[in-house]
Parts: structure tokens; C-alpha cells; sequence
């Protein structure tokens, strides 16, 4: 890690980029999928030449251009911001390697605000060849865009060949990219269904011509059910048995694909019974509950994508503590703080004493001095190398993942050989990335985090005493050696 | 903590394309955002500030520019994502340190850039539907508010990239608000003298922008307007640009006053002075035109064209600061080529036919700006638009087909 790590107390730097990333993907399938519909809804409007149609669409592309060019715009600007921020290293590593990806989705973004500017405010100055074409831009450059970046995060879950050639396109056309894509333009669909109703139901008054719009979005909303019911499939069948091991193994991630599947067959369900069997089904409420749902499964199922990820940024290249992969060895060999900017410049200042440079200049610290200092500094380094090792995913006292609460009624040869061996311990967790006299120091630090059992409880040997695990350990919990 | 021992070090992915074609990108990138950047920044305060004026072609003028505002915010803020991803290409060795250093305020951009934007919004909305007089309190607040959140935006942007650019501060930044080597994310560079006087420089620089865009607007984009209108450009012009030469000098003197023994002589060396000295007077070319063609309608044209040559000056002469201020702890140029030529291809084809897209979609607007309204098609004829309508010809005198086309830099005087 080359960069200043930012702690965010209680919530984890990286919980900020699910937030975000997760509010932008609400829009931005709206952005794409919204831009589909509009250019074959105006299309089919000017062929049956239908006013009254054609009007609404107007109301709907001006809630379309606030939303998306607004909101959806610069809530994409703040994914780039927050990734940097929480987590520079996988950041930088995907903008050194796709640059050029991201310069050609620069280029289609500013088709599409071109495009979707002329589209709504030319209305009804443009002839409608000219109009219809302007919505077609726009839809094929948005799509484009969610294309491009779709290979590229795709290729944070499975870089396909990468790693061997380091080649653009074998990253690029990973084996996660289809499939992505396909559930992506599906989700594009739905969700931009579920826009339109719950615009519609709000300004179209005449109940005739809400079903009329209820009955022409269920067709495109059925295809984006049916595309990321298959993409899904998909994305499954090709994802790293690690993340299909994580998908079945981890309570959260069990739960939340529970939470998704429902949901996704709730709204598949209404879709199918409501607008597009059965159309009059719509008002504000129904709407709201309706879009609201869609909402939910997309936000659910981001959420997944992410998770089943771990222990990885990059699958197998960059691990989520923003460690490389082919640095695991160096770094437990010569020292986490040693390999890593900011923590050697601070141990460099705080005990200059322990580091010197070599003949090239490079920062040597003494690791088994380490273990004679003082308590308290030993304890200070832990935190160093918590912060550093452990933060991104886990809080300290108390918040995501604290490891206050983890550690809660364990002894020091638990923590310790959780610090040694995390990875074993659960295999969604990077491995340990230091030297032994590093991991005693963050065994100090976690041990003067971690709380004895709750008062009151009993296991047989008396309240408040946790079964002797192992002979000669009175399970006390051992201060700082 | 040692300042040399906080920059990342060089990391071995390396360049994908010669280290000249990122810098030429970056600093094109940079000029092109320049333009509509400035116009948000000092022209929204300059509009709200004029819409207060008794004189009503100095209102006519806060109107017009305050609802062509949210497509300048629009293609500023994509027409930014340029000179960033380039920046961060060749500058990742501290680009991530100090925006990281000052992480809550830099990711606050991203709040307070919506806030604008929609305020912006608010109140252009506010203007096609009642018309200036008319505007409700808190449409007004709206707009005094955007105002007030792009010079905010400002501090933010110019703290990261002085702090980018001195990582000397670093160790003092990350010691204000660090716990465990760790940051939190709260340091500032508000006690920072350069930050003032940087800020101060940039706002006249913005401001002499504002004033060559009222006279483009006067000469070029206000066909529909009254020739009073087009008289008043023509002298407020050139005025406001000589205030705005004065609050750019008198930054730009206290700002280099402030630089580095070592910096100062770099920048005024022999190689570099002719280049430096020609930046430093760039916005007297566009102050000239405009003094020199006040009874000249289309010098309003020509100071935008100059000005926005003072922008470039300004963004080359920017780039050779920095890697001067960097020199001592980096060479941005020694990272290793590792040509990516496939993807490199694809964005300079992508780009070309992307300018063919974007010259399509421009004719077949102007054409359609010439005709008119296509006669039979959607009659949308709502009370409320025929009061937007009527609201854009007298508060505006500009609809809003004209206000984005004038983004794009057309000569869209569908009145004349």
C-alpha cells in the first residue's frame, strides 16, 4: 500500500463507496434503460402519430434529463471520487490498465448529454426522422458506456487472462463480461419500466391513457425480467469458485440473495399480473411499492456482486486490505510496515532507532527489535498495522465488522492464530501480510480491544467463565506479553 | 515524518502511452474545462450580483446566463473528467496522498456540486416559468446558494491540488487529523497563505472569462435581444474585463510573491520566460479586443477566442509549475512506457467519430434552430409552456434550443 490509509470511524472507508456506488446504480440503469425507451416510445408515437403520447413523453424525458444528468451524473463522478479515496491502490491499478477504456467511455458520455439535451429541449423543432434519431444516439451511446464499463468491473471479478499477458482486451473480454452485460441491459430495462410507472402514475390523469403507458412499458420490462434472469444464471456459472463458495457460505450474502430472489420474483409476478395482463393496476401507490422493489433487488443484488469478490479487489491480483497479491510473500518476509509508504515513514519518526536505509536507500526496519519495546508502543504499531491490514473491512471497537465484538471472550492464542492464519479462518479473508513480530504486535492490539464475555453467562464452570478450550489456559484473556 | 518518504513509489503497470501524448491530453483537457468551469464560477455569483442591478440589460444578462447555466455545468463537469483521468494516470504518486489528507472535503465536492446543480436548476426553472421579477424567495435562494457552493467547490479544488503539489505539507496535514499513521481525513489547507492568493488569481481569471463571454453573448448569441441590450454588452464588457485584469494581477503578484526562491527562478528562466510572461498578459488580448472594438459587433467573438487562448497559456504554464513544485520529490516522466497500442486506437478512432456524432447532431440543430418549430408536430400547447415560452422571449430574449446550442459554441443567432 503506497498511499495514507483514511479511516473512517465505525462505518469503514469502503462501506462509503458501496453507498454510493449503490445510489448511482439506481440511476444509472434508468440512464440507459430510460434512453431506450424513450427513443422507441417517440419513434412509435410519430408513427401513429399519437399527440397525447407524444406529449407525456416530453413530461417524462425533462424527469428523465433532472434525474439522470443531474443525480446520475455526478453520483458517477462520485464513485471515481470515493474509489480513489477508499481505495487507491485497486483504483489506480484499474485506471493504469484501462485508461483508454475509461477515455472512450468519456467520449460516448459526452455524445450522450449531447444527444439527450437536443433530444429534449429541440422537441418539437427537430422534424421527427431528425428527434427520433437524436433519442437513438443517445440510447446507443449510453449503452455503449454501460458496455465499457461493464468490462471493466467485470474484470475486478474475474480478469480472465490478464494476469499472464497483461493484454488490454484479455481483460477486458473476461469471462464475467457477457454476462454482466446481459443482465445489466436487462436490469437497464426493467428498471427504466419501473421509472416510467411511477412518473406516469403521478402525471398522467387520464386513467385510459395510463393503461395505454402501463400496457407499452410491460413488454420491455418482461425482456429485462427474462435478461437478468439469464445473465444471473450466467454470471453464476462463471464466477470464481471462490465467490461461489462465498455466495453459499456466508450468512449476510445467504440472506441478501434470499432478499433478492424474492423480491425479483415479486416484481416479476406483479409485472406478469398487473400491467401486463391485467393493466389499470397502477396508481401513485402501487408505483411507489412497485419501483421501490426494483430498486431494492438492484441495490441487493450490487451489493452481492461486490461481496463475493472477497478476499479480492481484483480477483487474484488485488487483495481487498490493498495489498497485490504478488506481494504476499515479500511482505512476510521483510515486514508489512517495511513494504508499505506511509507506516515505515511513521515507525521512521516515532523510533528512528529501529530503521536505517540500505545501499539503495530503502528503509530497513529491525523486526525483532520491535518486540522489546514498551507495551504501550507495541500496541501503538498494532494499531498502525490494524489500520492497515485489517480496516477495510473491519471496524475497531464498534461498527461494521468491529473486531471488538468478533474477538469477544477469546484468548490470546485465538487471536493470534486468527492474525496468522486469516485466511484459514475464513477464506473470503486476505492472508496475513507481515512478519511473525508483526503479528504479535497486532495480537497485542486486538487483545487490548477485545471484551470478556458478557457478565452472567454460564457454560457449566461458573458465570462469566468460558470453557477451558485448551489444557493450561485459563481463557482470562493474557494482557500484552 | 520525512516529506520524500510519504511519495508512492513508482509503480511498474507504467505508462500506457508516451509520457508527451498524457500531458498534451491533460492540459487540452484542462483548457477545454477552463471555459464553462469559469463561467460557474465567477459567473454565477457575477449574475446573481447583476440581477440585483436597476439596469435592465444588466438583468437581461443575469437571466440569460443563469439558464444557460445548467448545460455550462453540464459539459464543464464532463469536459473535467479529462484532465482527472490523465491526472491520475501520471500523477498517482501524490494525486491519492493529498486528496486522501483531505478526504471529507474532497468527496464533499460531490454533494455540493448536486446542490449547485440543482439550485442552478431551481432557479433557471424559475426564470422560464414566472420570469425574474417574479421569482419566489426561495427560488432566488437557490441561485445565491449555487453561487455560493461553486466558490466552496473552488476552495476544495484549489486545497487538493496545492497540497498535491507540496508534499512538504503532508507530514504537518497528516499529523492535524492521523491516528496510527492512519488519517482521518479532516486536514485542510485553509492556514496555507498560497491558498488565498491562488484563490484570488483563479477568480479574476474566471472573472475576465465572465466578461469576455458578456460580450460573445452581446455580439454572437442575442440576435432576439433589443439593440440596447447589445450596446450595454459592448460596454460593460470591457469594463468588468478591466476589473477582472485588476483582481488577476494583483493575485497573480501576491501568489508568485509567495512561491519558492527556486520556483520563482524556474518559472522566470531564460527558456521559460518568454512562455511564462506571454501567460501572465494572456487575458490582455481579449481586454485589448474589447476596448478596441467596443463599437465592433463581433469583437465579442474574437475575445472569446482570445480568452480562451489565455485558458491554454495558463493551463501549459500551470502543468510546467507543477512539475517544478514536484521536481524535488518525483520525476512524473520516469515511470516506464508500456504502450497499450490496441486501446489507444480505439480511443483516438472513437474520439474522431465521436466528433463526426457531435458535428452531426450540431448541423441538423442549427438547421432546425433556422426553420422553426416543425408545423404540425406535437402541440404541446399547455398554459404553463406558452408562459415558459413567452417568459424565455421577454425575460431571456433566448429559448432554451438557443441556450444549449450557444454551449456548443455555435453561432445560433436564429434572430438575425
Amino acid at each position: 500500500m503506497s498511499y495514507p490509509w483514511w479511516h473512517v470511524p465505525f462505518l469503514t472507508a469502503p462501506m462509503l463507496i458501496a453507498l454510493i456506488a449503490t445510489v448511482h446504480v439506481l440511476v444509472s440503469h434508468y440512464a440507459v434503460g430510460g434512453g431506450l425507451f424513450l427513443a422507441v416510445e417517440t419513434s412509435h408515437a410519430y408513427r401513429h402519430r399519437d399527440e397525447r403520447y407524444l406529449a407525456y413523453l416530453k413530461q417524462h424525458a425533462w424527469f428523465f434529463v433532472l434525474l439522470t444528468v443531474v443525480f446520475g451524473a455526478i453520483t458517477g463522478v462520485g464513485i471515481w471520487w470515493i474509489i480513489g479515496l477508499a481505495s487507491p491502490l485497486a483504483t489506480h491499478f484499474l485506471i493504469q490498465t484501462f485508461v483508454f477504456g475509461w477515455a472512450t467511455e468519456w467520449v460516448f458520455f459526452v455524445i450522450e448529454l449531447t444527444a439527450g439535451f437536443a433530444f429534449y429541449y429541440f422537441w418539437g423543432r427537430l422534424d421527427p426522422k431528425t428527434h427520433v434519431a437524436m433519442g437513438w444516439i443517445y440510447a446507443i451511446a449510453a449503452w455503449i458506456s454501460l458496455v465499457l464499463i461493464t468490462g471493466i468491473t467485470a474484470f475486478m471479478l474475474d480478469p480472465g487472462r490478464w494476469p499472464e499477458t497483461h493484454n488490454f482486451w484479455d481483460g477486458f473480454f473476461n469471462p464475467q463480461f457477457l454476462p454482466q452485460v446481459l443482465a445489466r441491459t436487462g436490469g437497464a430495462f426493467l428498471l427504466a419500466s419501473l421509472y416510467v410507472y411511477f412518473h406516469a402514475s403521478f402525471r398522467c390523469r387520464d386513467r385510459e391513457h395510463l393503461r395505454y403507458i402501463e400496457r407499452r412499458s410491460s413488454r420491455p420490462a418482461m425482456l429485462g425480467s427474462i435478461l437478468v434472469a439469464v445473465g444471473g444464471l450466467w454470471w453464476f456459472l462463471m464466477l470464481p469458485e471462490s465467490s461461489k463458495a462465498a455466495l453459499q457460505g456466508a450468512a449476510v450474502i445467504n440472506v441478501l440473495m434470499v432478499i433478492m430472489f424474492t423480491l425479483t420474483i415479486v416484481v416479476f409476478a406483479l409485472l406478469y399480473l398487473g400491467p401486463y395482463r391485467n393493466p389499470g393496476w397502477l396508481s401513485p401507490g402501487f408505483a411507489i411499492m412497485f419501483l421501490g422493489f426494483g430498486l431494492a433487488a438492484t441495490a441487493t443484488g450490487e451489493y452481492i456482486r461486490e461481496a463475493v469478490r472477497k478476499p479480492y479487489i481484483v480477483y487474484n491480483l488485488v487483495l481487498g486490505n490493498q495489498v497485490l497479491v504478488e506481494d504476499v510473500p515479500r511482505l512476510r518476509s521483510d515486514g508489512f510496515i517495511e513494504g508499505t509508504t506511509w507506516p515505515s515513514a511513521w515507525l521512521a519518526a516515532r523510533h528512528p532507532q529501529l530503521t536505517e536505509r540500505d545501499g539503495e536507500g530503502r528503509l530497513r526496519i529491525d523486526e525483532q527489535a520491535l518486540l522489546g519495546l514498551p507495551a504501550e508502543e507495541r500496541v501503538d504499531i498494532g494499531e498502525v498495522l490494524f489500520m492497515y491490514h485489517c480496516n477495510d473491512c473491519h471496524a475497531a471497537e464498534n461498527g461494521v465488522n468491529a473486531m471488538a465484538h468478533l474477538l469477544t471472550g477469546w484468548n490470546r492464542e485465538m487471536v493470534a492464530t486468527s492474525v496468522r492464519h486469516p485466511e484459514q479462518l475464513k477464506y473470503f479473508m486476505p492472508p496475513w501480510s507481515g512478519t511473525e513480530a508483526e503479528a504479535e504486535l497486532l495480537t497485542d492490539y486486538l487483545m487490548q480491544l477485545r471484551p470478556e464475555l458478557p457478565p452472567g453467562m454460564d457454560f457449566g464452570e461458573g458465570p462469566g467463565r468460558p470453557l477451558s478450550l485448551l489444557p493450561g489456559n485459563d481463557n482470562t484473556g493474557e494482557e500484552v506479553r | 515524518m520525512d516529506a520524500n518518504g510519504l511519495i508512492a513509489p513508482v509503480n511498474e503497470l507504467g505508462y500506457p502511452a508516451p509520457f508527451w501524448f498524457l500531458i498534451f491530453f491533460r492540459v487540452l483537457g484542462f483548457t477545454l474545462h477552463l471555459l464553462p468551469m469559469n463561467l460557474w464560477y465567477a459567473g454565477t455569483l457575477t449574475a446573481m450580483l447583476l440581477g440585483l442591478s436597476r439596469v435592465p440589460e444588466a438583468r437581461r444578462f443575469s437571466a440569460r446566463l443563469m439558464s444557460q447555466m445548467p448545460f455550462i455545468i453540464a459539459f464543464g463537469v464532463n469536459l473535467g473528467i479529462v484532465p482527472l483521468l490523465f491526472l491520475q494516470v501520471m500523477g498517482y504518486r501524490v494525486f491519492y496522498s493529498a486528496t486522501i489528507l483531505m478526504a471529507w472535503q474532497w468527496l464533499s465536492v460531490i454533494a455540493l456540486l448536486c446542490l449547485a446543480y440543482y439550485g442552478v436548476y431551481i432557479y433557471a426553472v424559475g426564470l422560464r416559468t414566472v420570469g425574474m421579477d417574479a421569482l419566489a424567495r426561495w427560488q432566488r435562494a437557490s441561485g445565491w446558494l449555487s453561487a455560493l457552493l461553486f466558490i466552496v467547490i473552488a476552495v476544495i479544488f484549489h486545497s487538493a491540488m496545492l497540497t498535491m503539489a507540496e508534499p512538504g505539507s503532508w507530514p504537518a496535514l497528516a499529523a492535524q487529523s492521523g491516528r496510527a499513521a492512519a488519517v482521518y481525513g479532516t486536514a485542510h489547507a485553509l492556514g496555507n497563505a498560497a491558498l488565498w492568493t491562488r484563490m484570488l488569481f483563479f477568480l479574476g481569471l474566471a472573472m475576465t472569462t465572465t466578461a469576455a463571454y458578456v460580450a460573445f453573448d452581446g455580439a454572437v448569441l442575442a440576435g432576439r435581444e433589443s439593440s440596447e441590450y447589445r450596446s450595454w454588452t459592448r460596454g460593460f464588457a470591457p469594463k468588468f474585463h478591466t476589473f477582472a485584469v485588476l483582481v488577476y494581477a494583483a493575485g497573480g503578484l501576491l501568489y508568485a510573491a509567495g512561491w519558492e526562491p527556486g520556483l520563482r527562478e524556474y518559472m522566470s528562466s531564460g527558456s521559460l520566460l518568454p512562455l511564462n510572461l506571454l501567460t501572465a498578459l494572456g487575458p490582455g488580448l481579449p481586454l485589448l479586443i474589447l476596448w478596441l472594438g467596443r463599437n465592433a459587433p463581433a469583437a465579442g467573438l474574437w475575445a472569446l477566442i482570445a480568452q480562451f487562448l489565455a485558458l491554454g497559456l495558463q493551463a501549459v504554464s500551470r502543468q510546467l509549475m507543477q512539475n517544478q513544485q514536484l521536481a524535488p520529490y518525483l520525476d512524473i516522466a520516469s515511470d516506464p512506457l508500456k504502450m497499450q497500442i490496441g486501446p489507444l486506437v480505439m480511443f483516438l478512432v472513437s474520439f474522431v467519430a465521436g466528433l463526426g456524432v457531435l458535428g452531426w447532431i450540431i448541423a441538423r440543430l442549427v438547421e432546425a434552430n433556422r426553420k422553426g418549430v416543425v408545423s404540425g408536430q406535437l402541440a404541446v400547447g399547455s398554459k404553463q409552456n406558452q408562459n415558459e415560452k413567452q417568459n424565455e422571449e421577454q425575460v431571456c430574449g433566448l429559448s432554451a434550443d438557443n441556450q444549449f446550442l450557444l454551449i456548443l459554441f455555435l453561432q445560433a443567432d436564429s434572430g438575425s
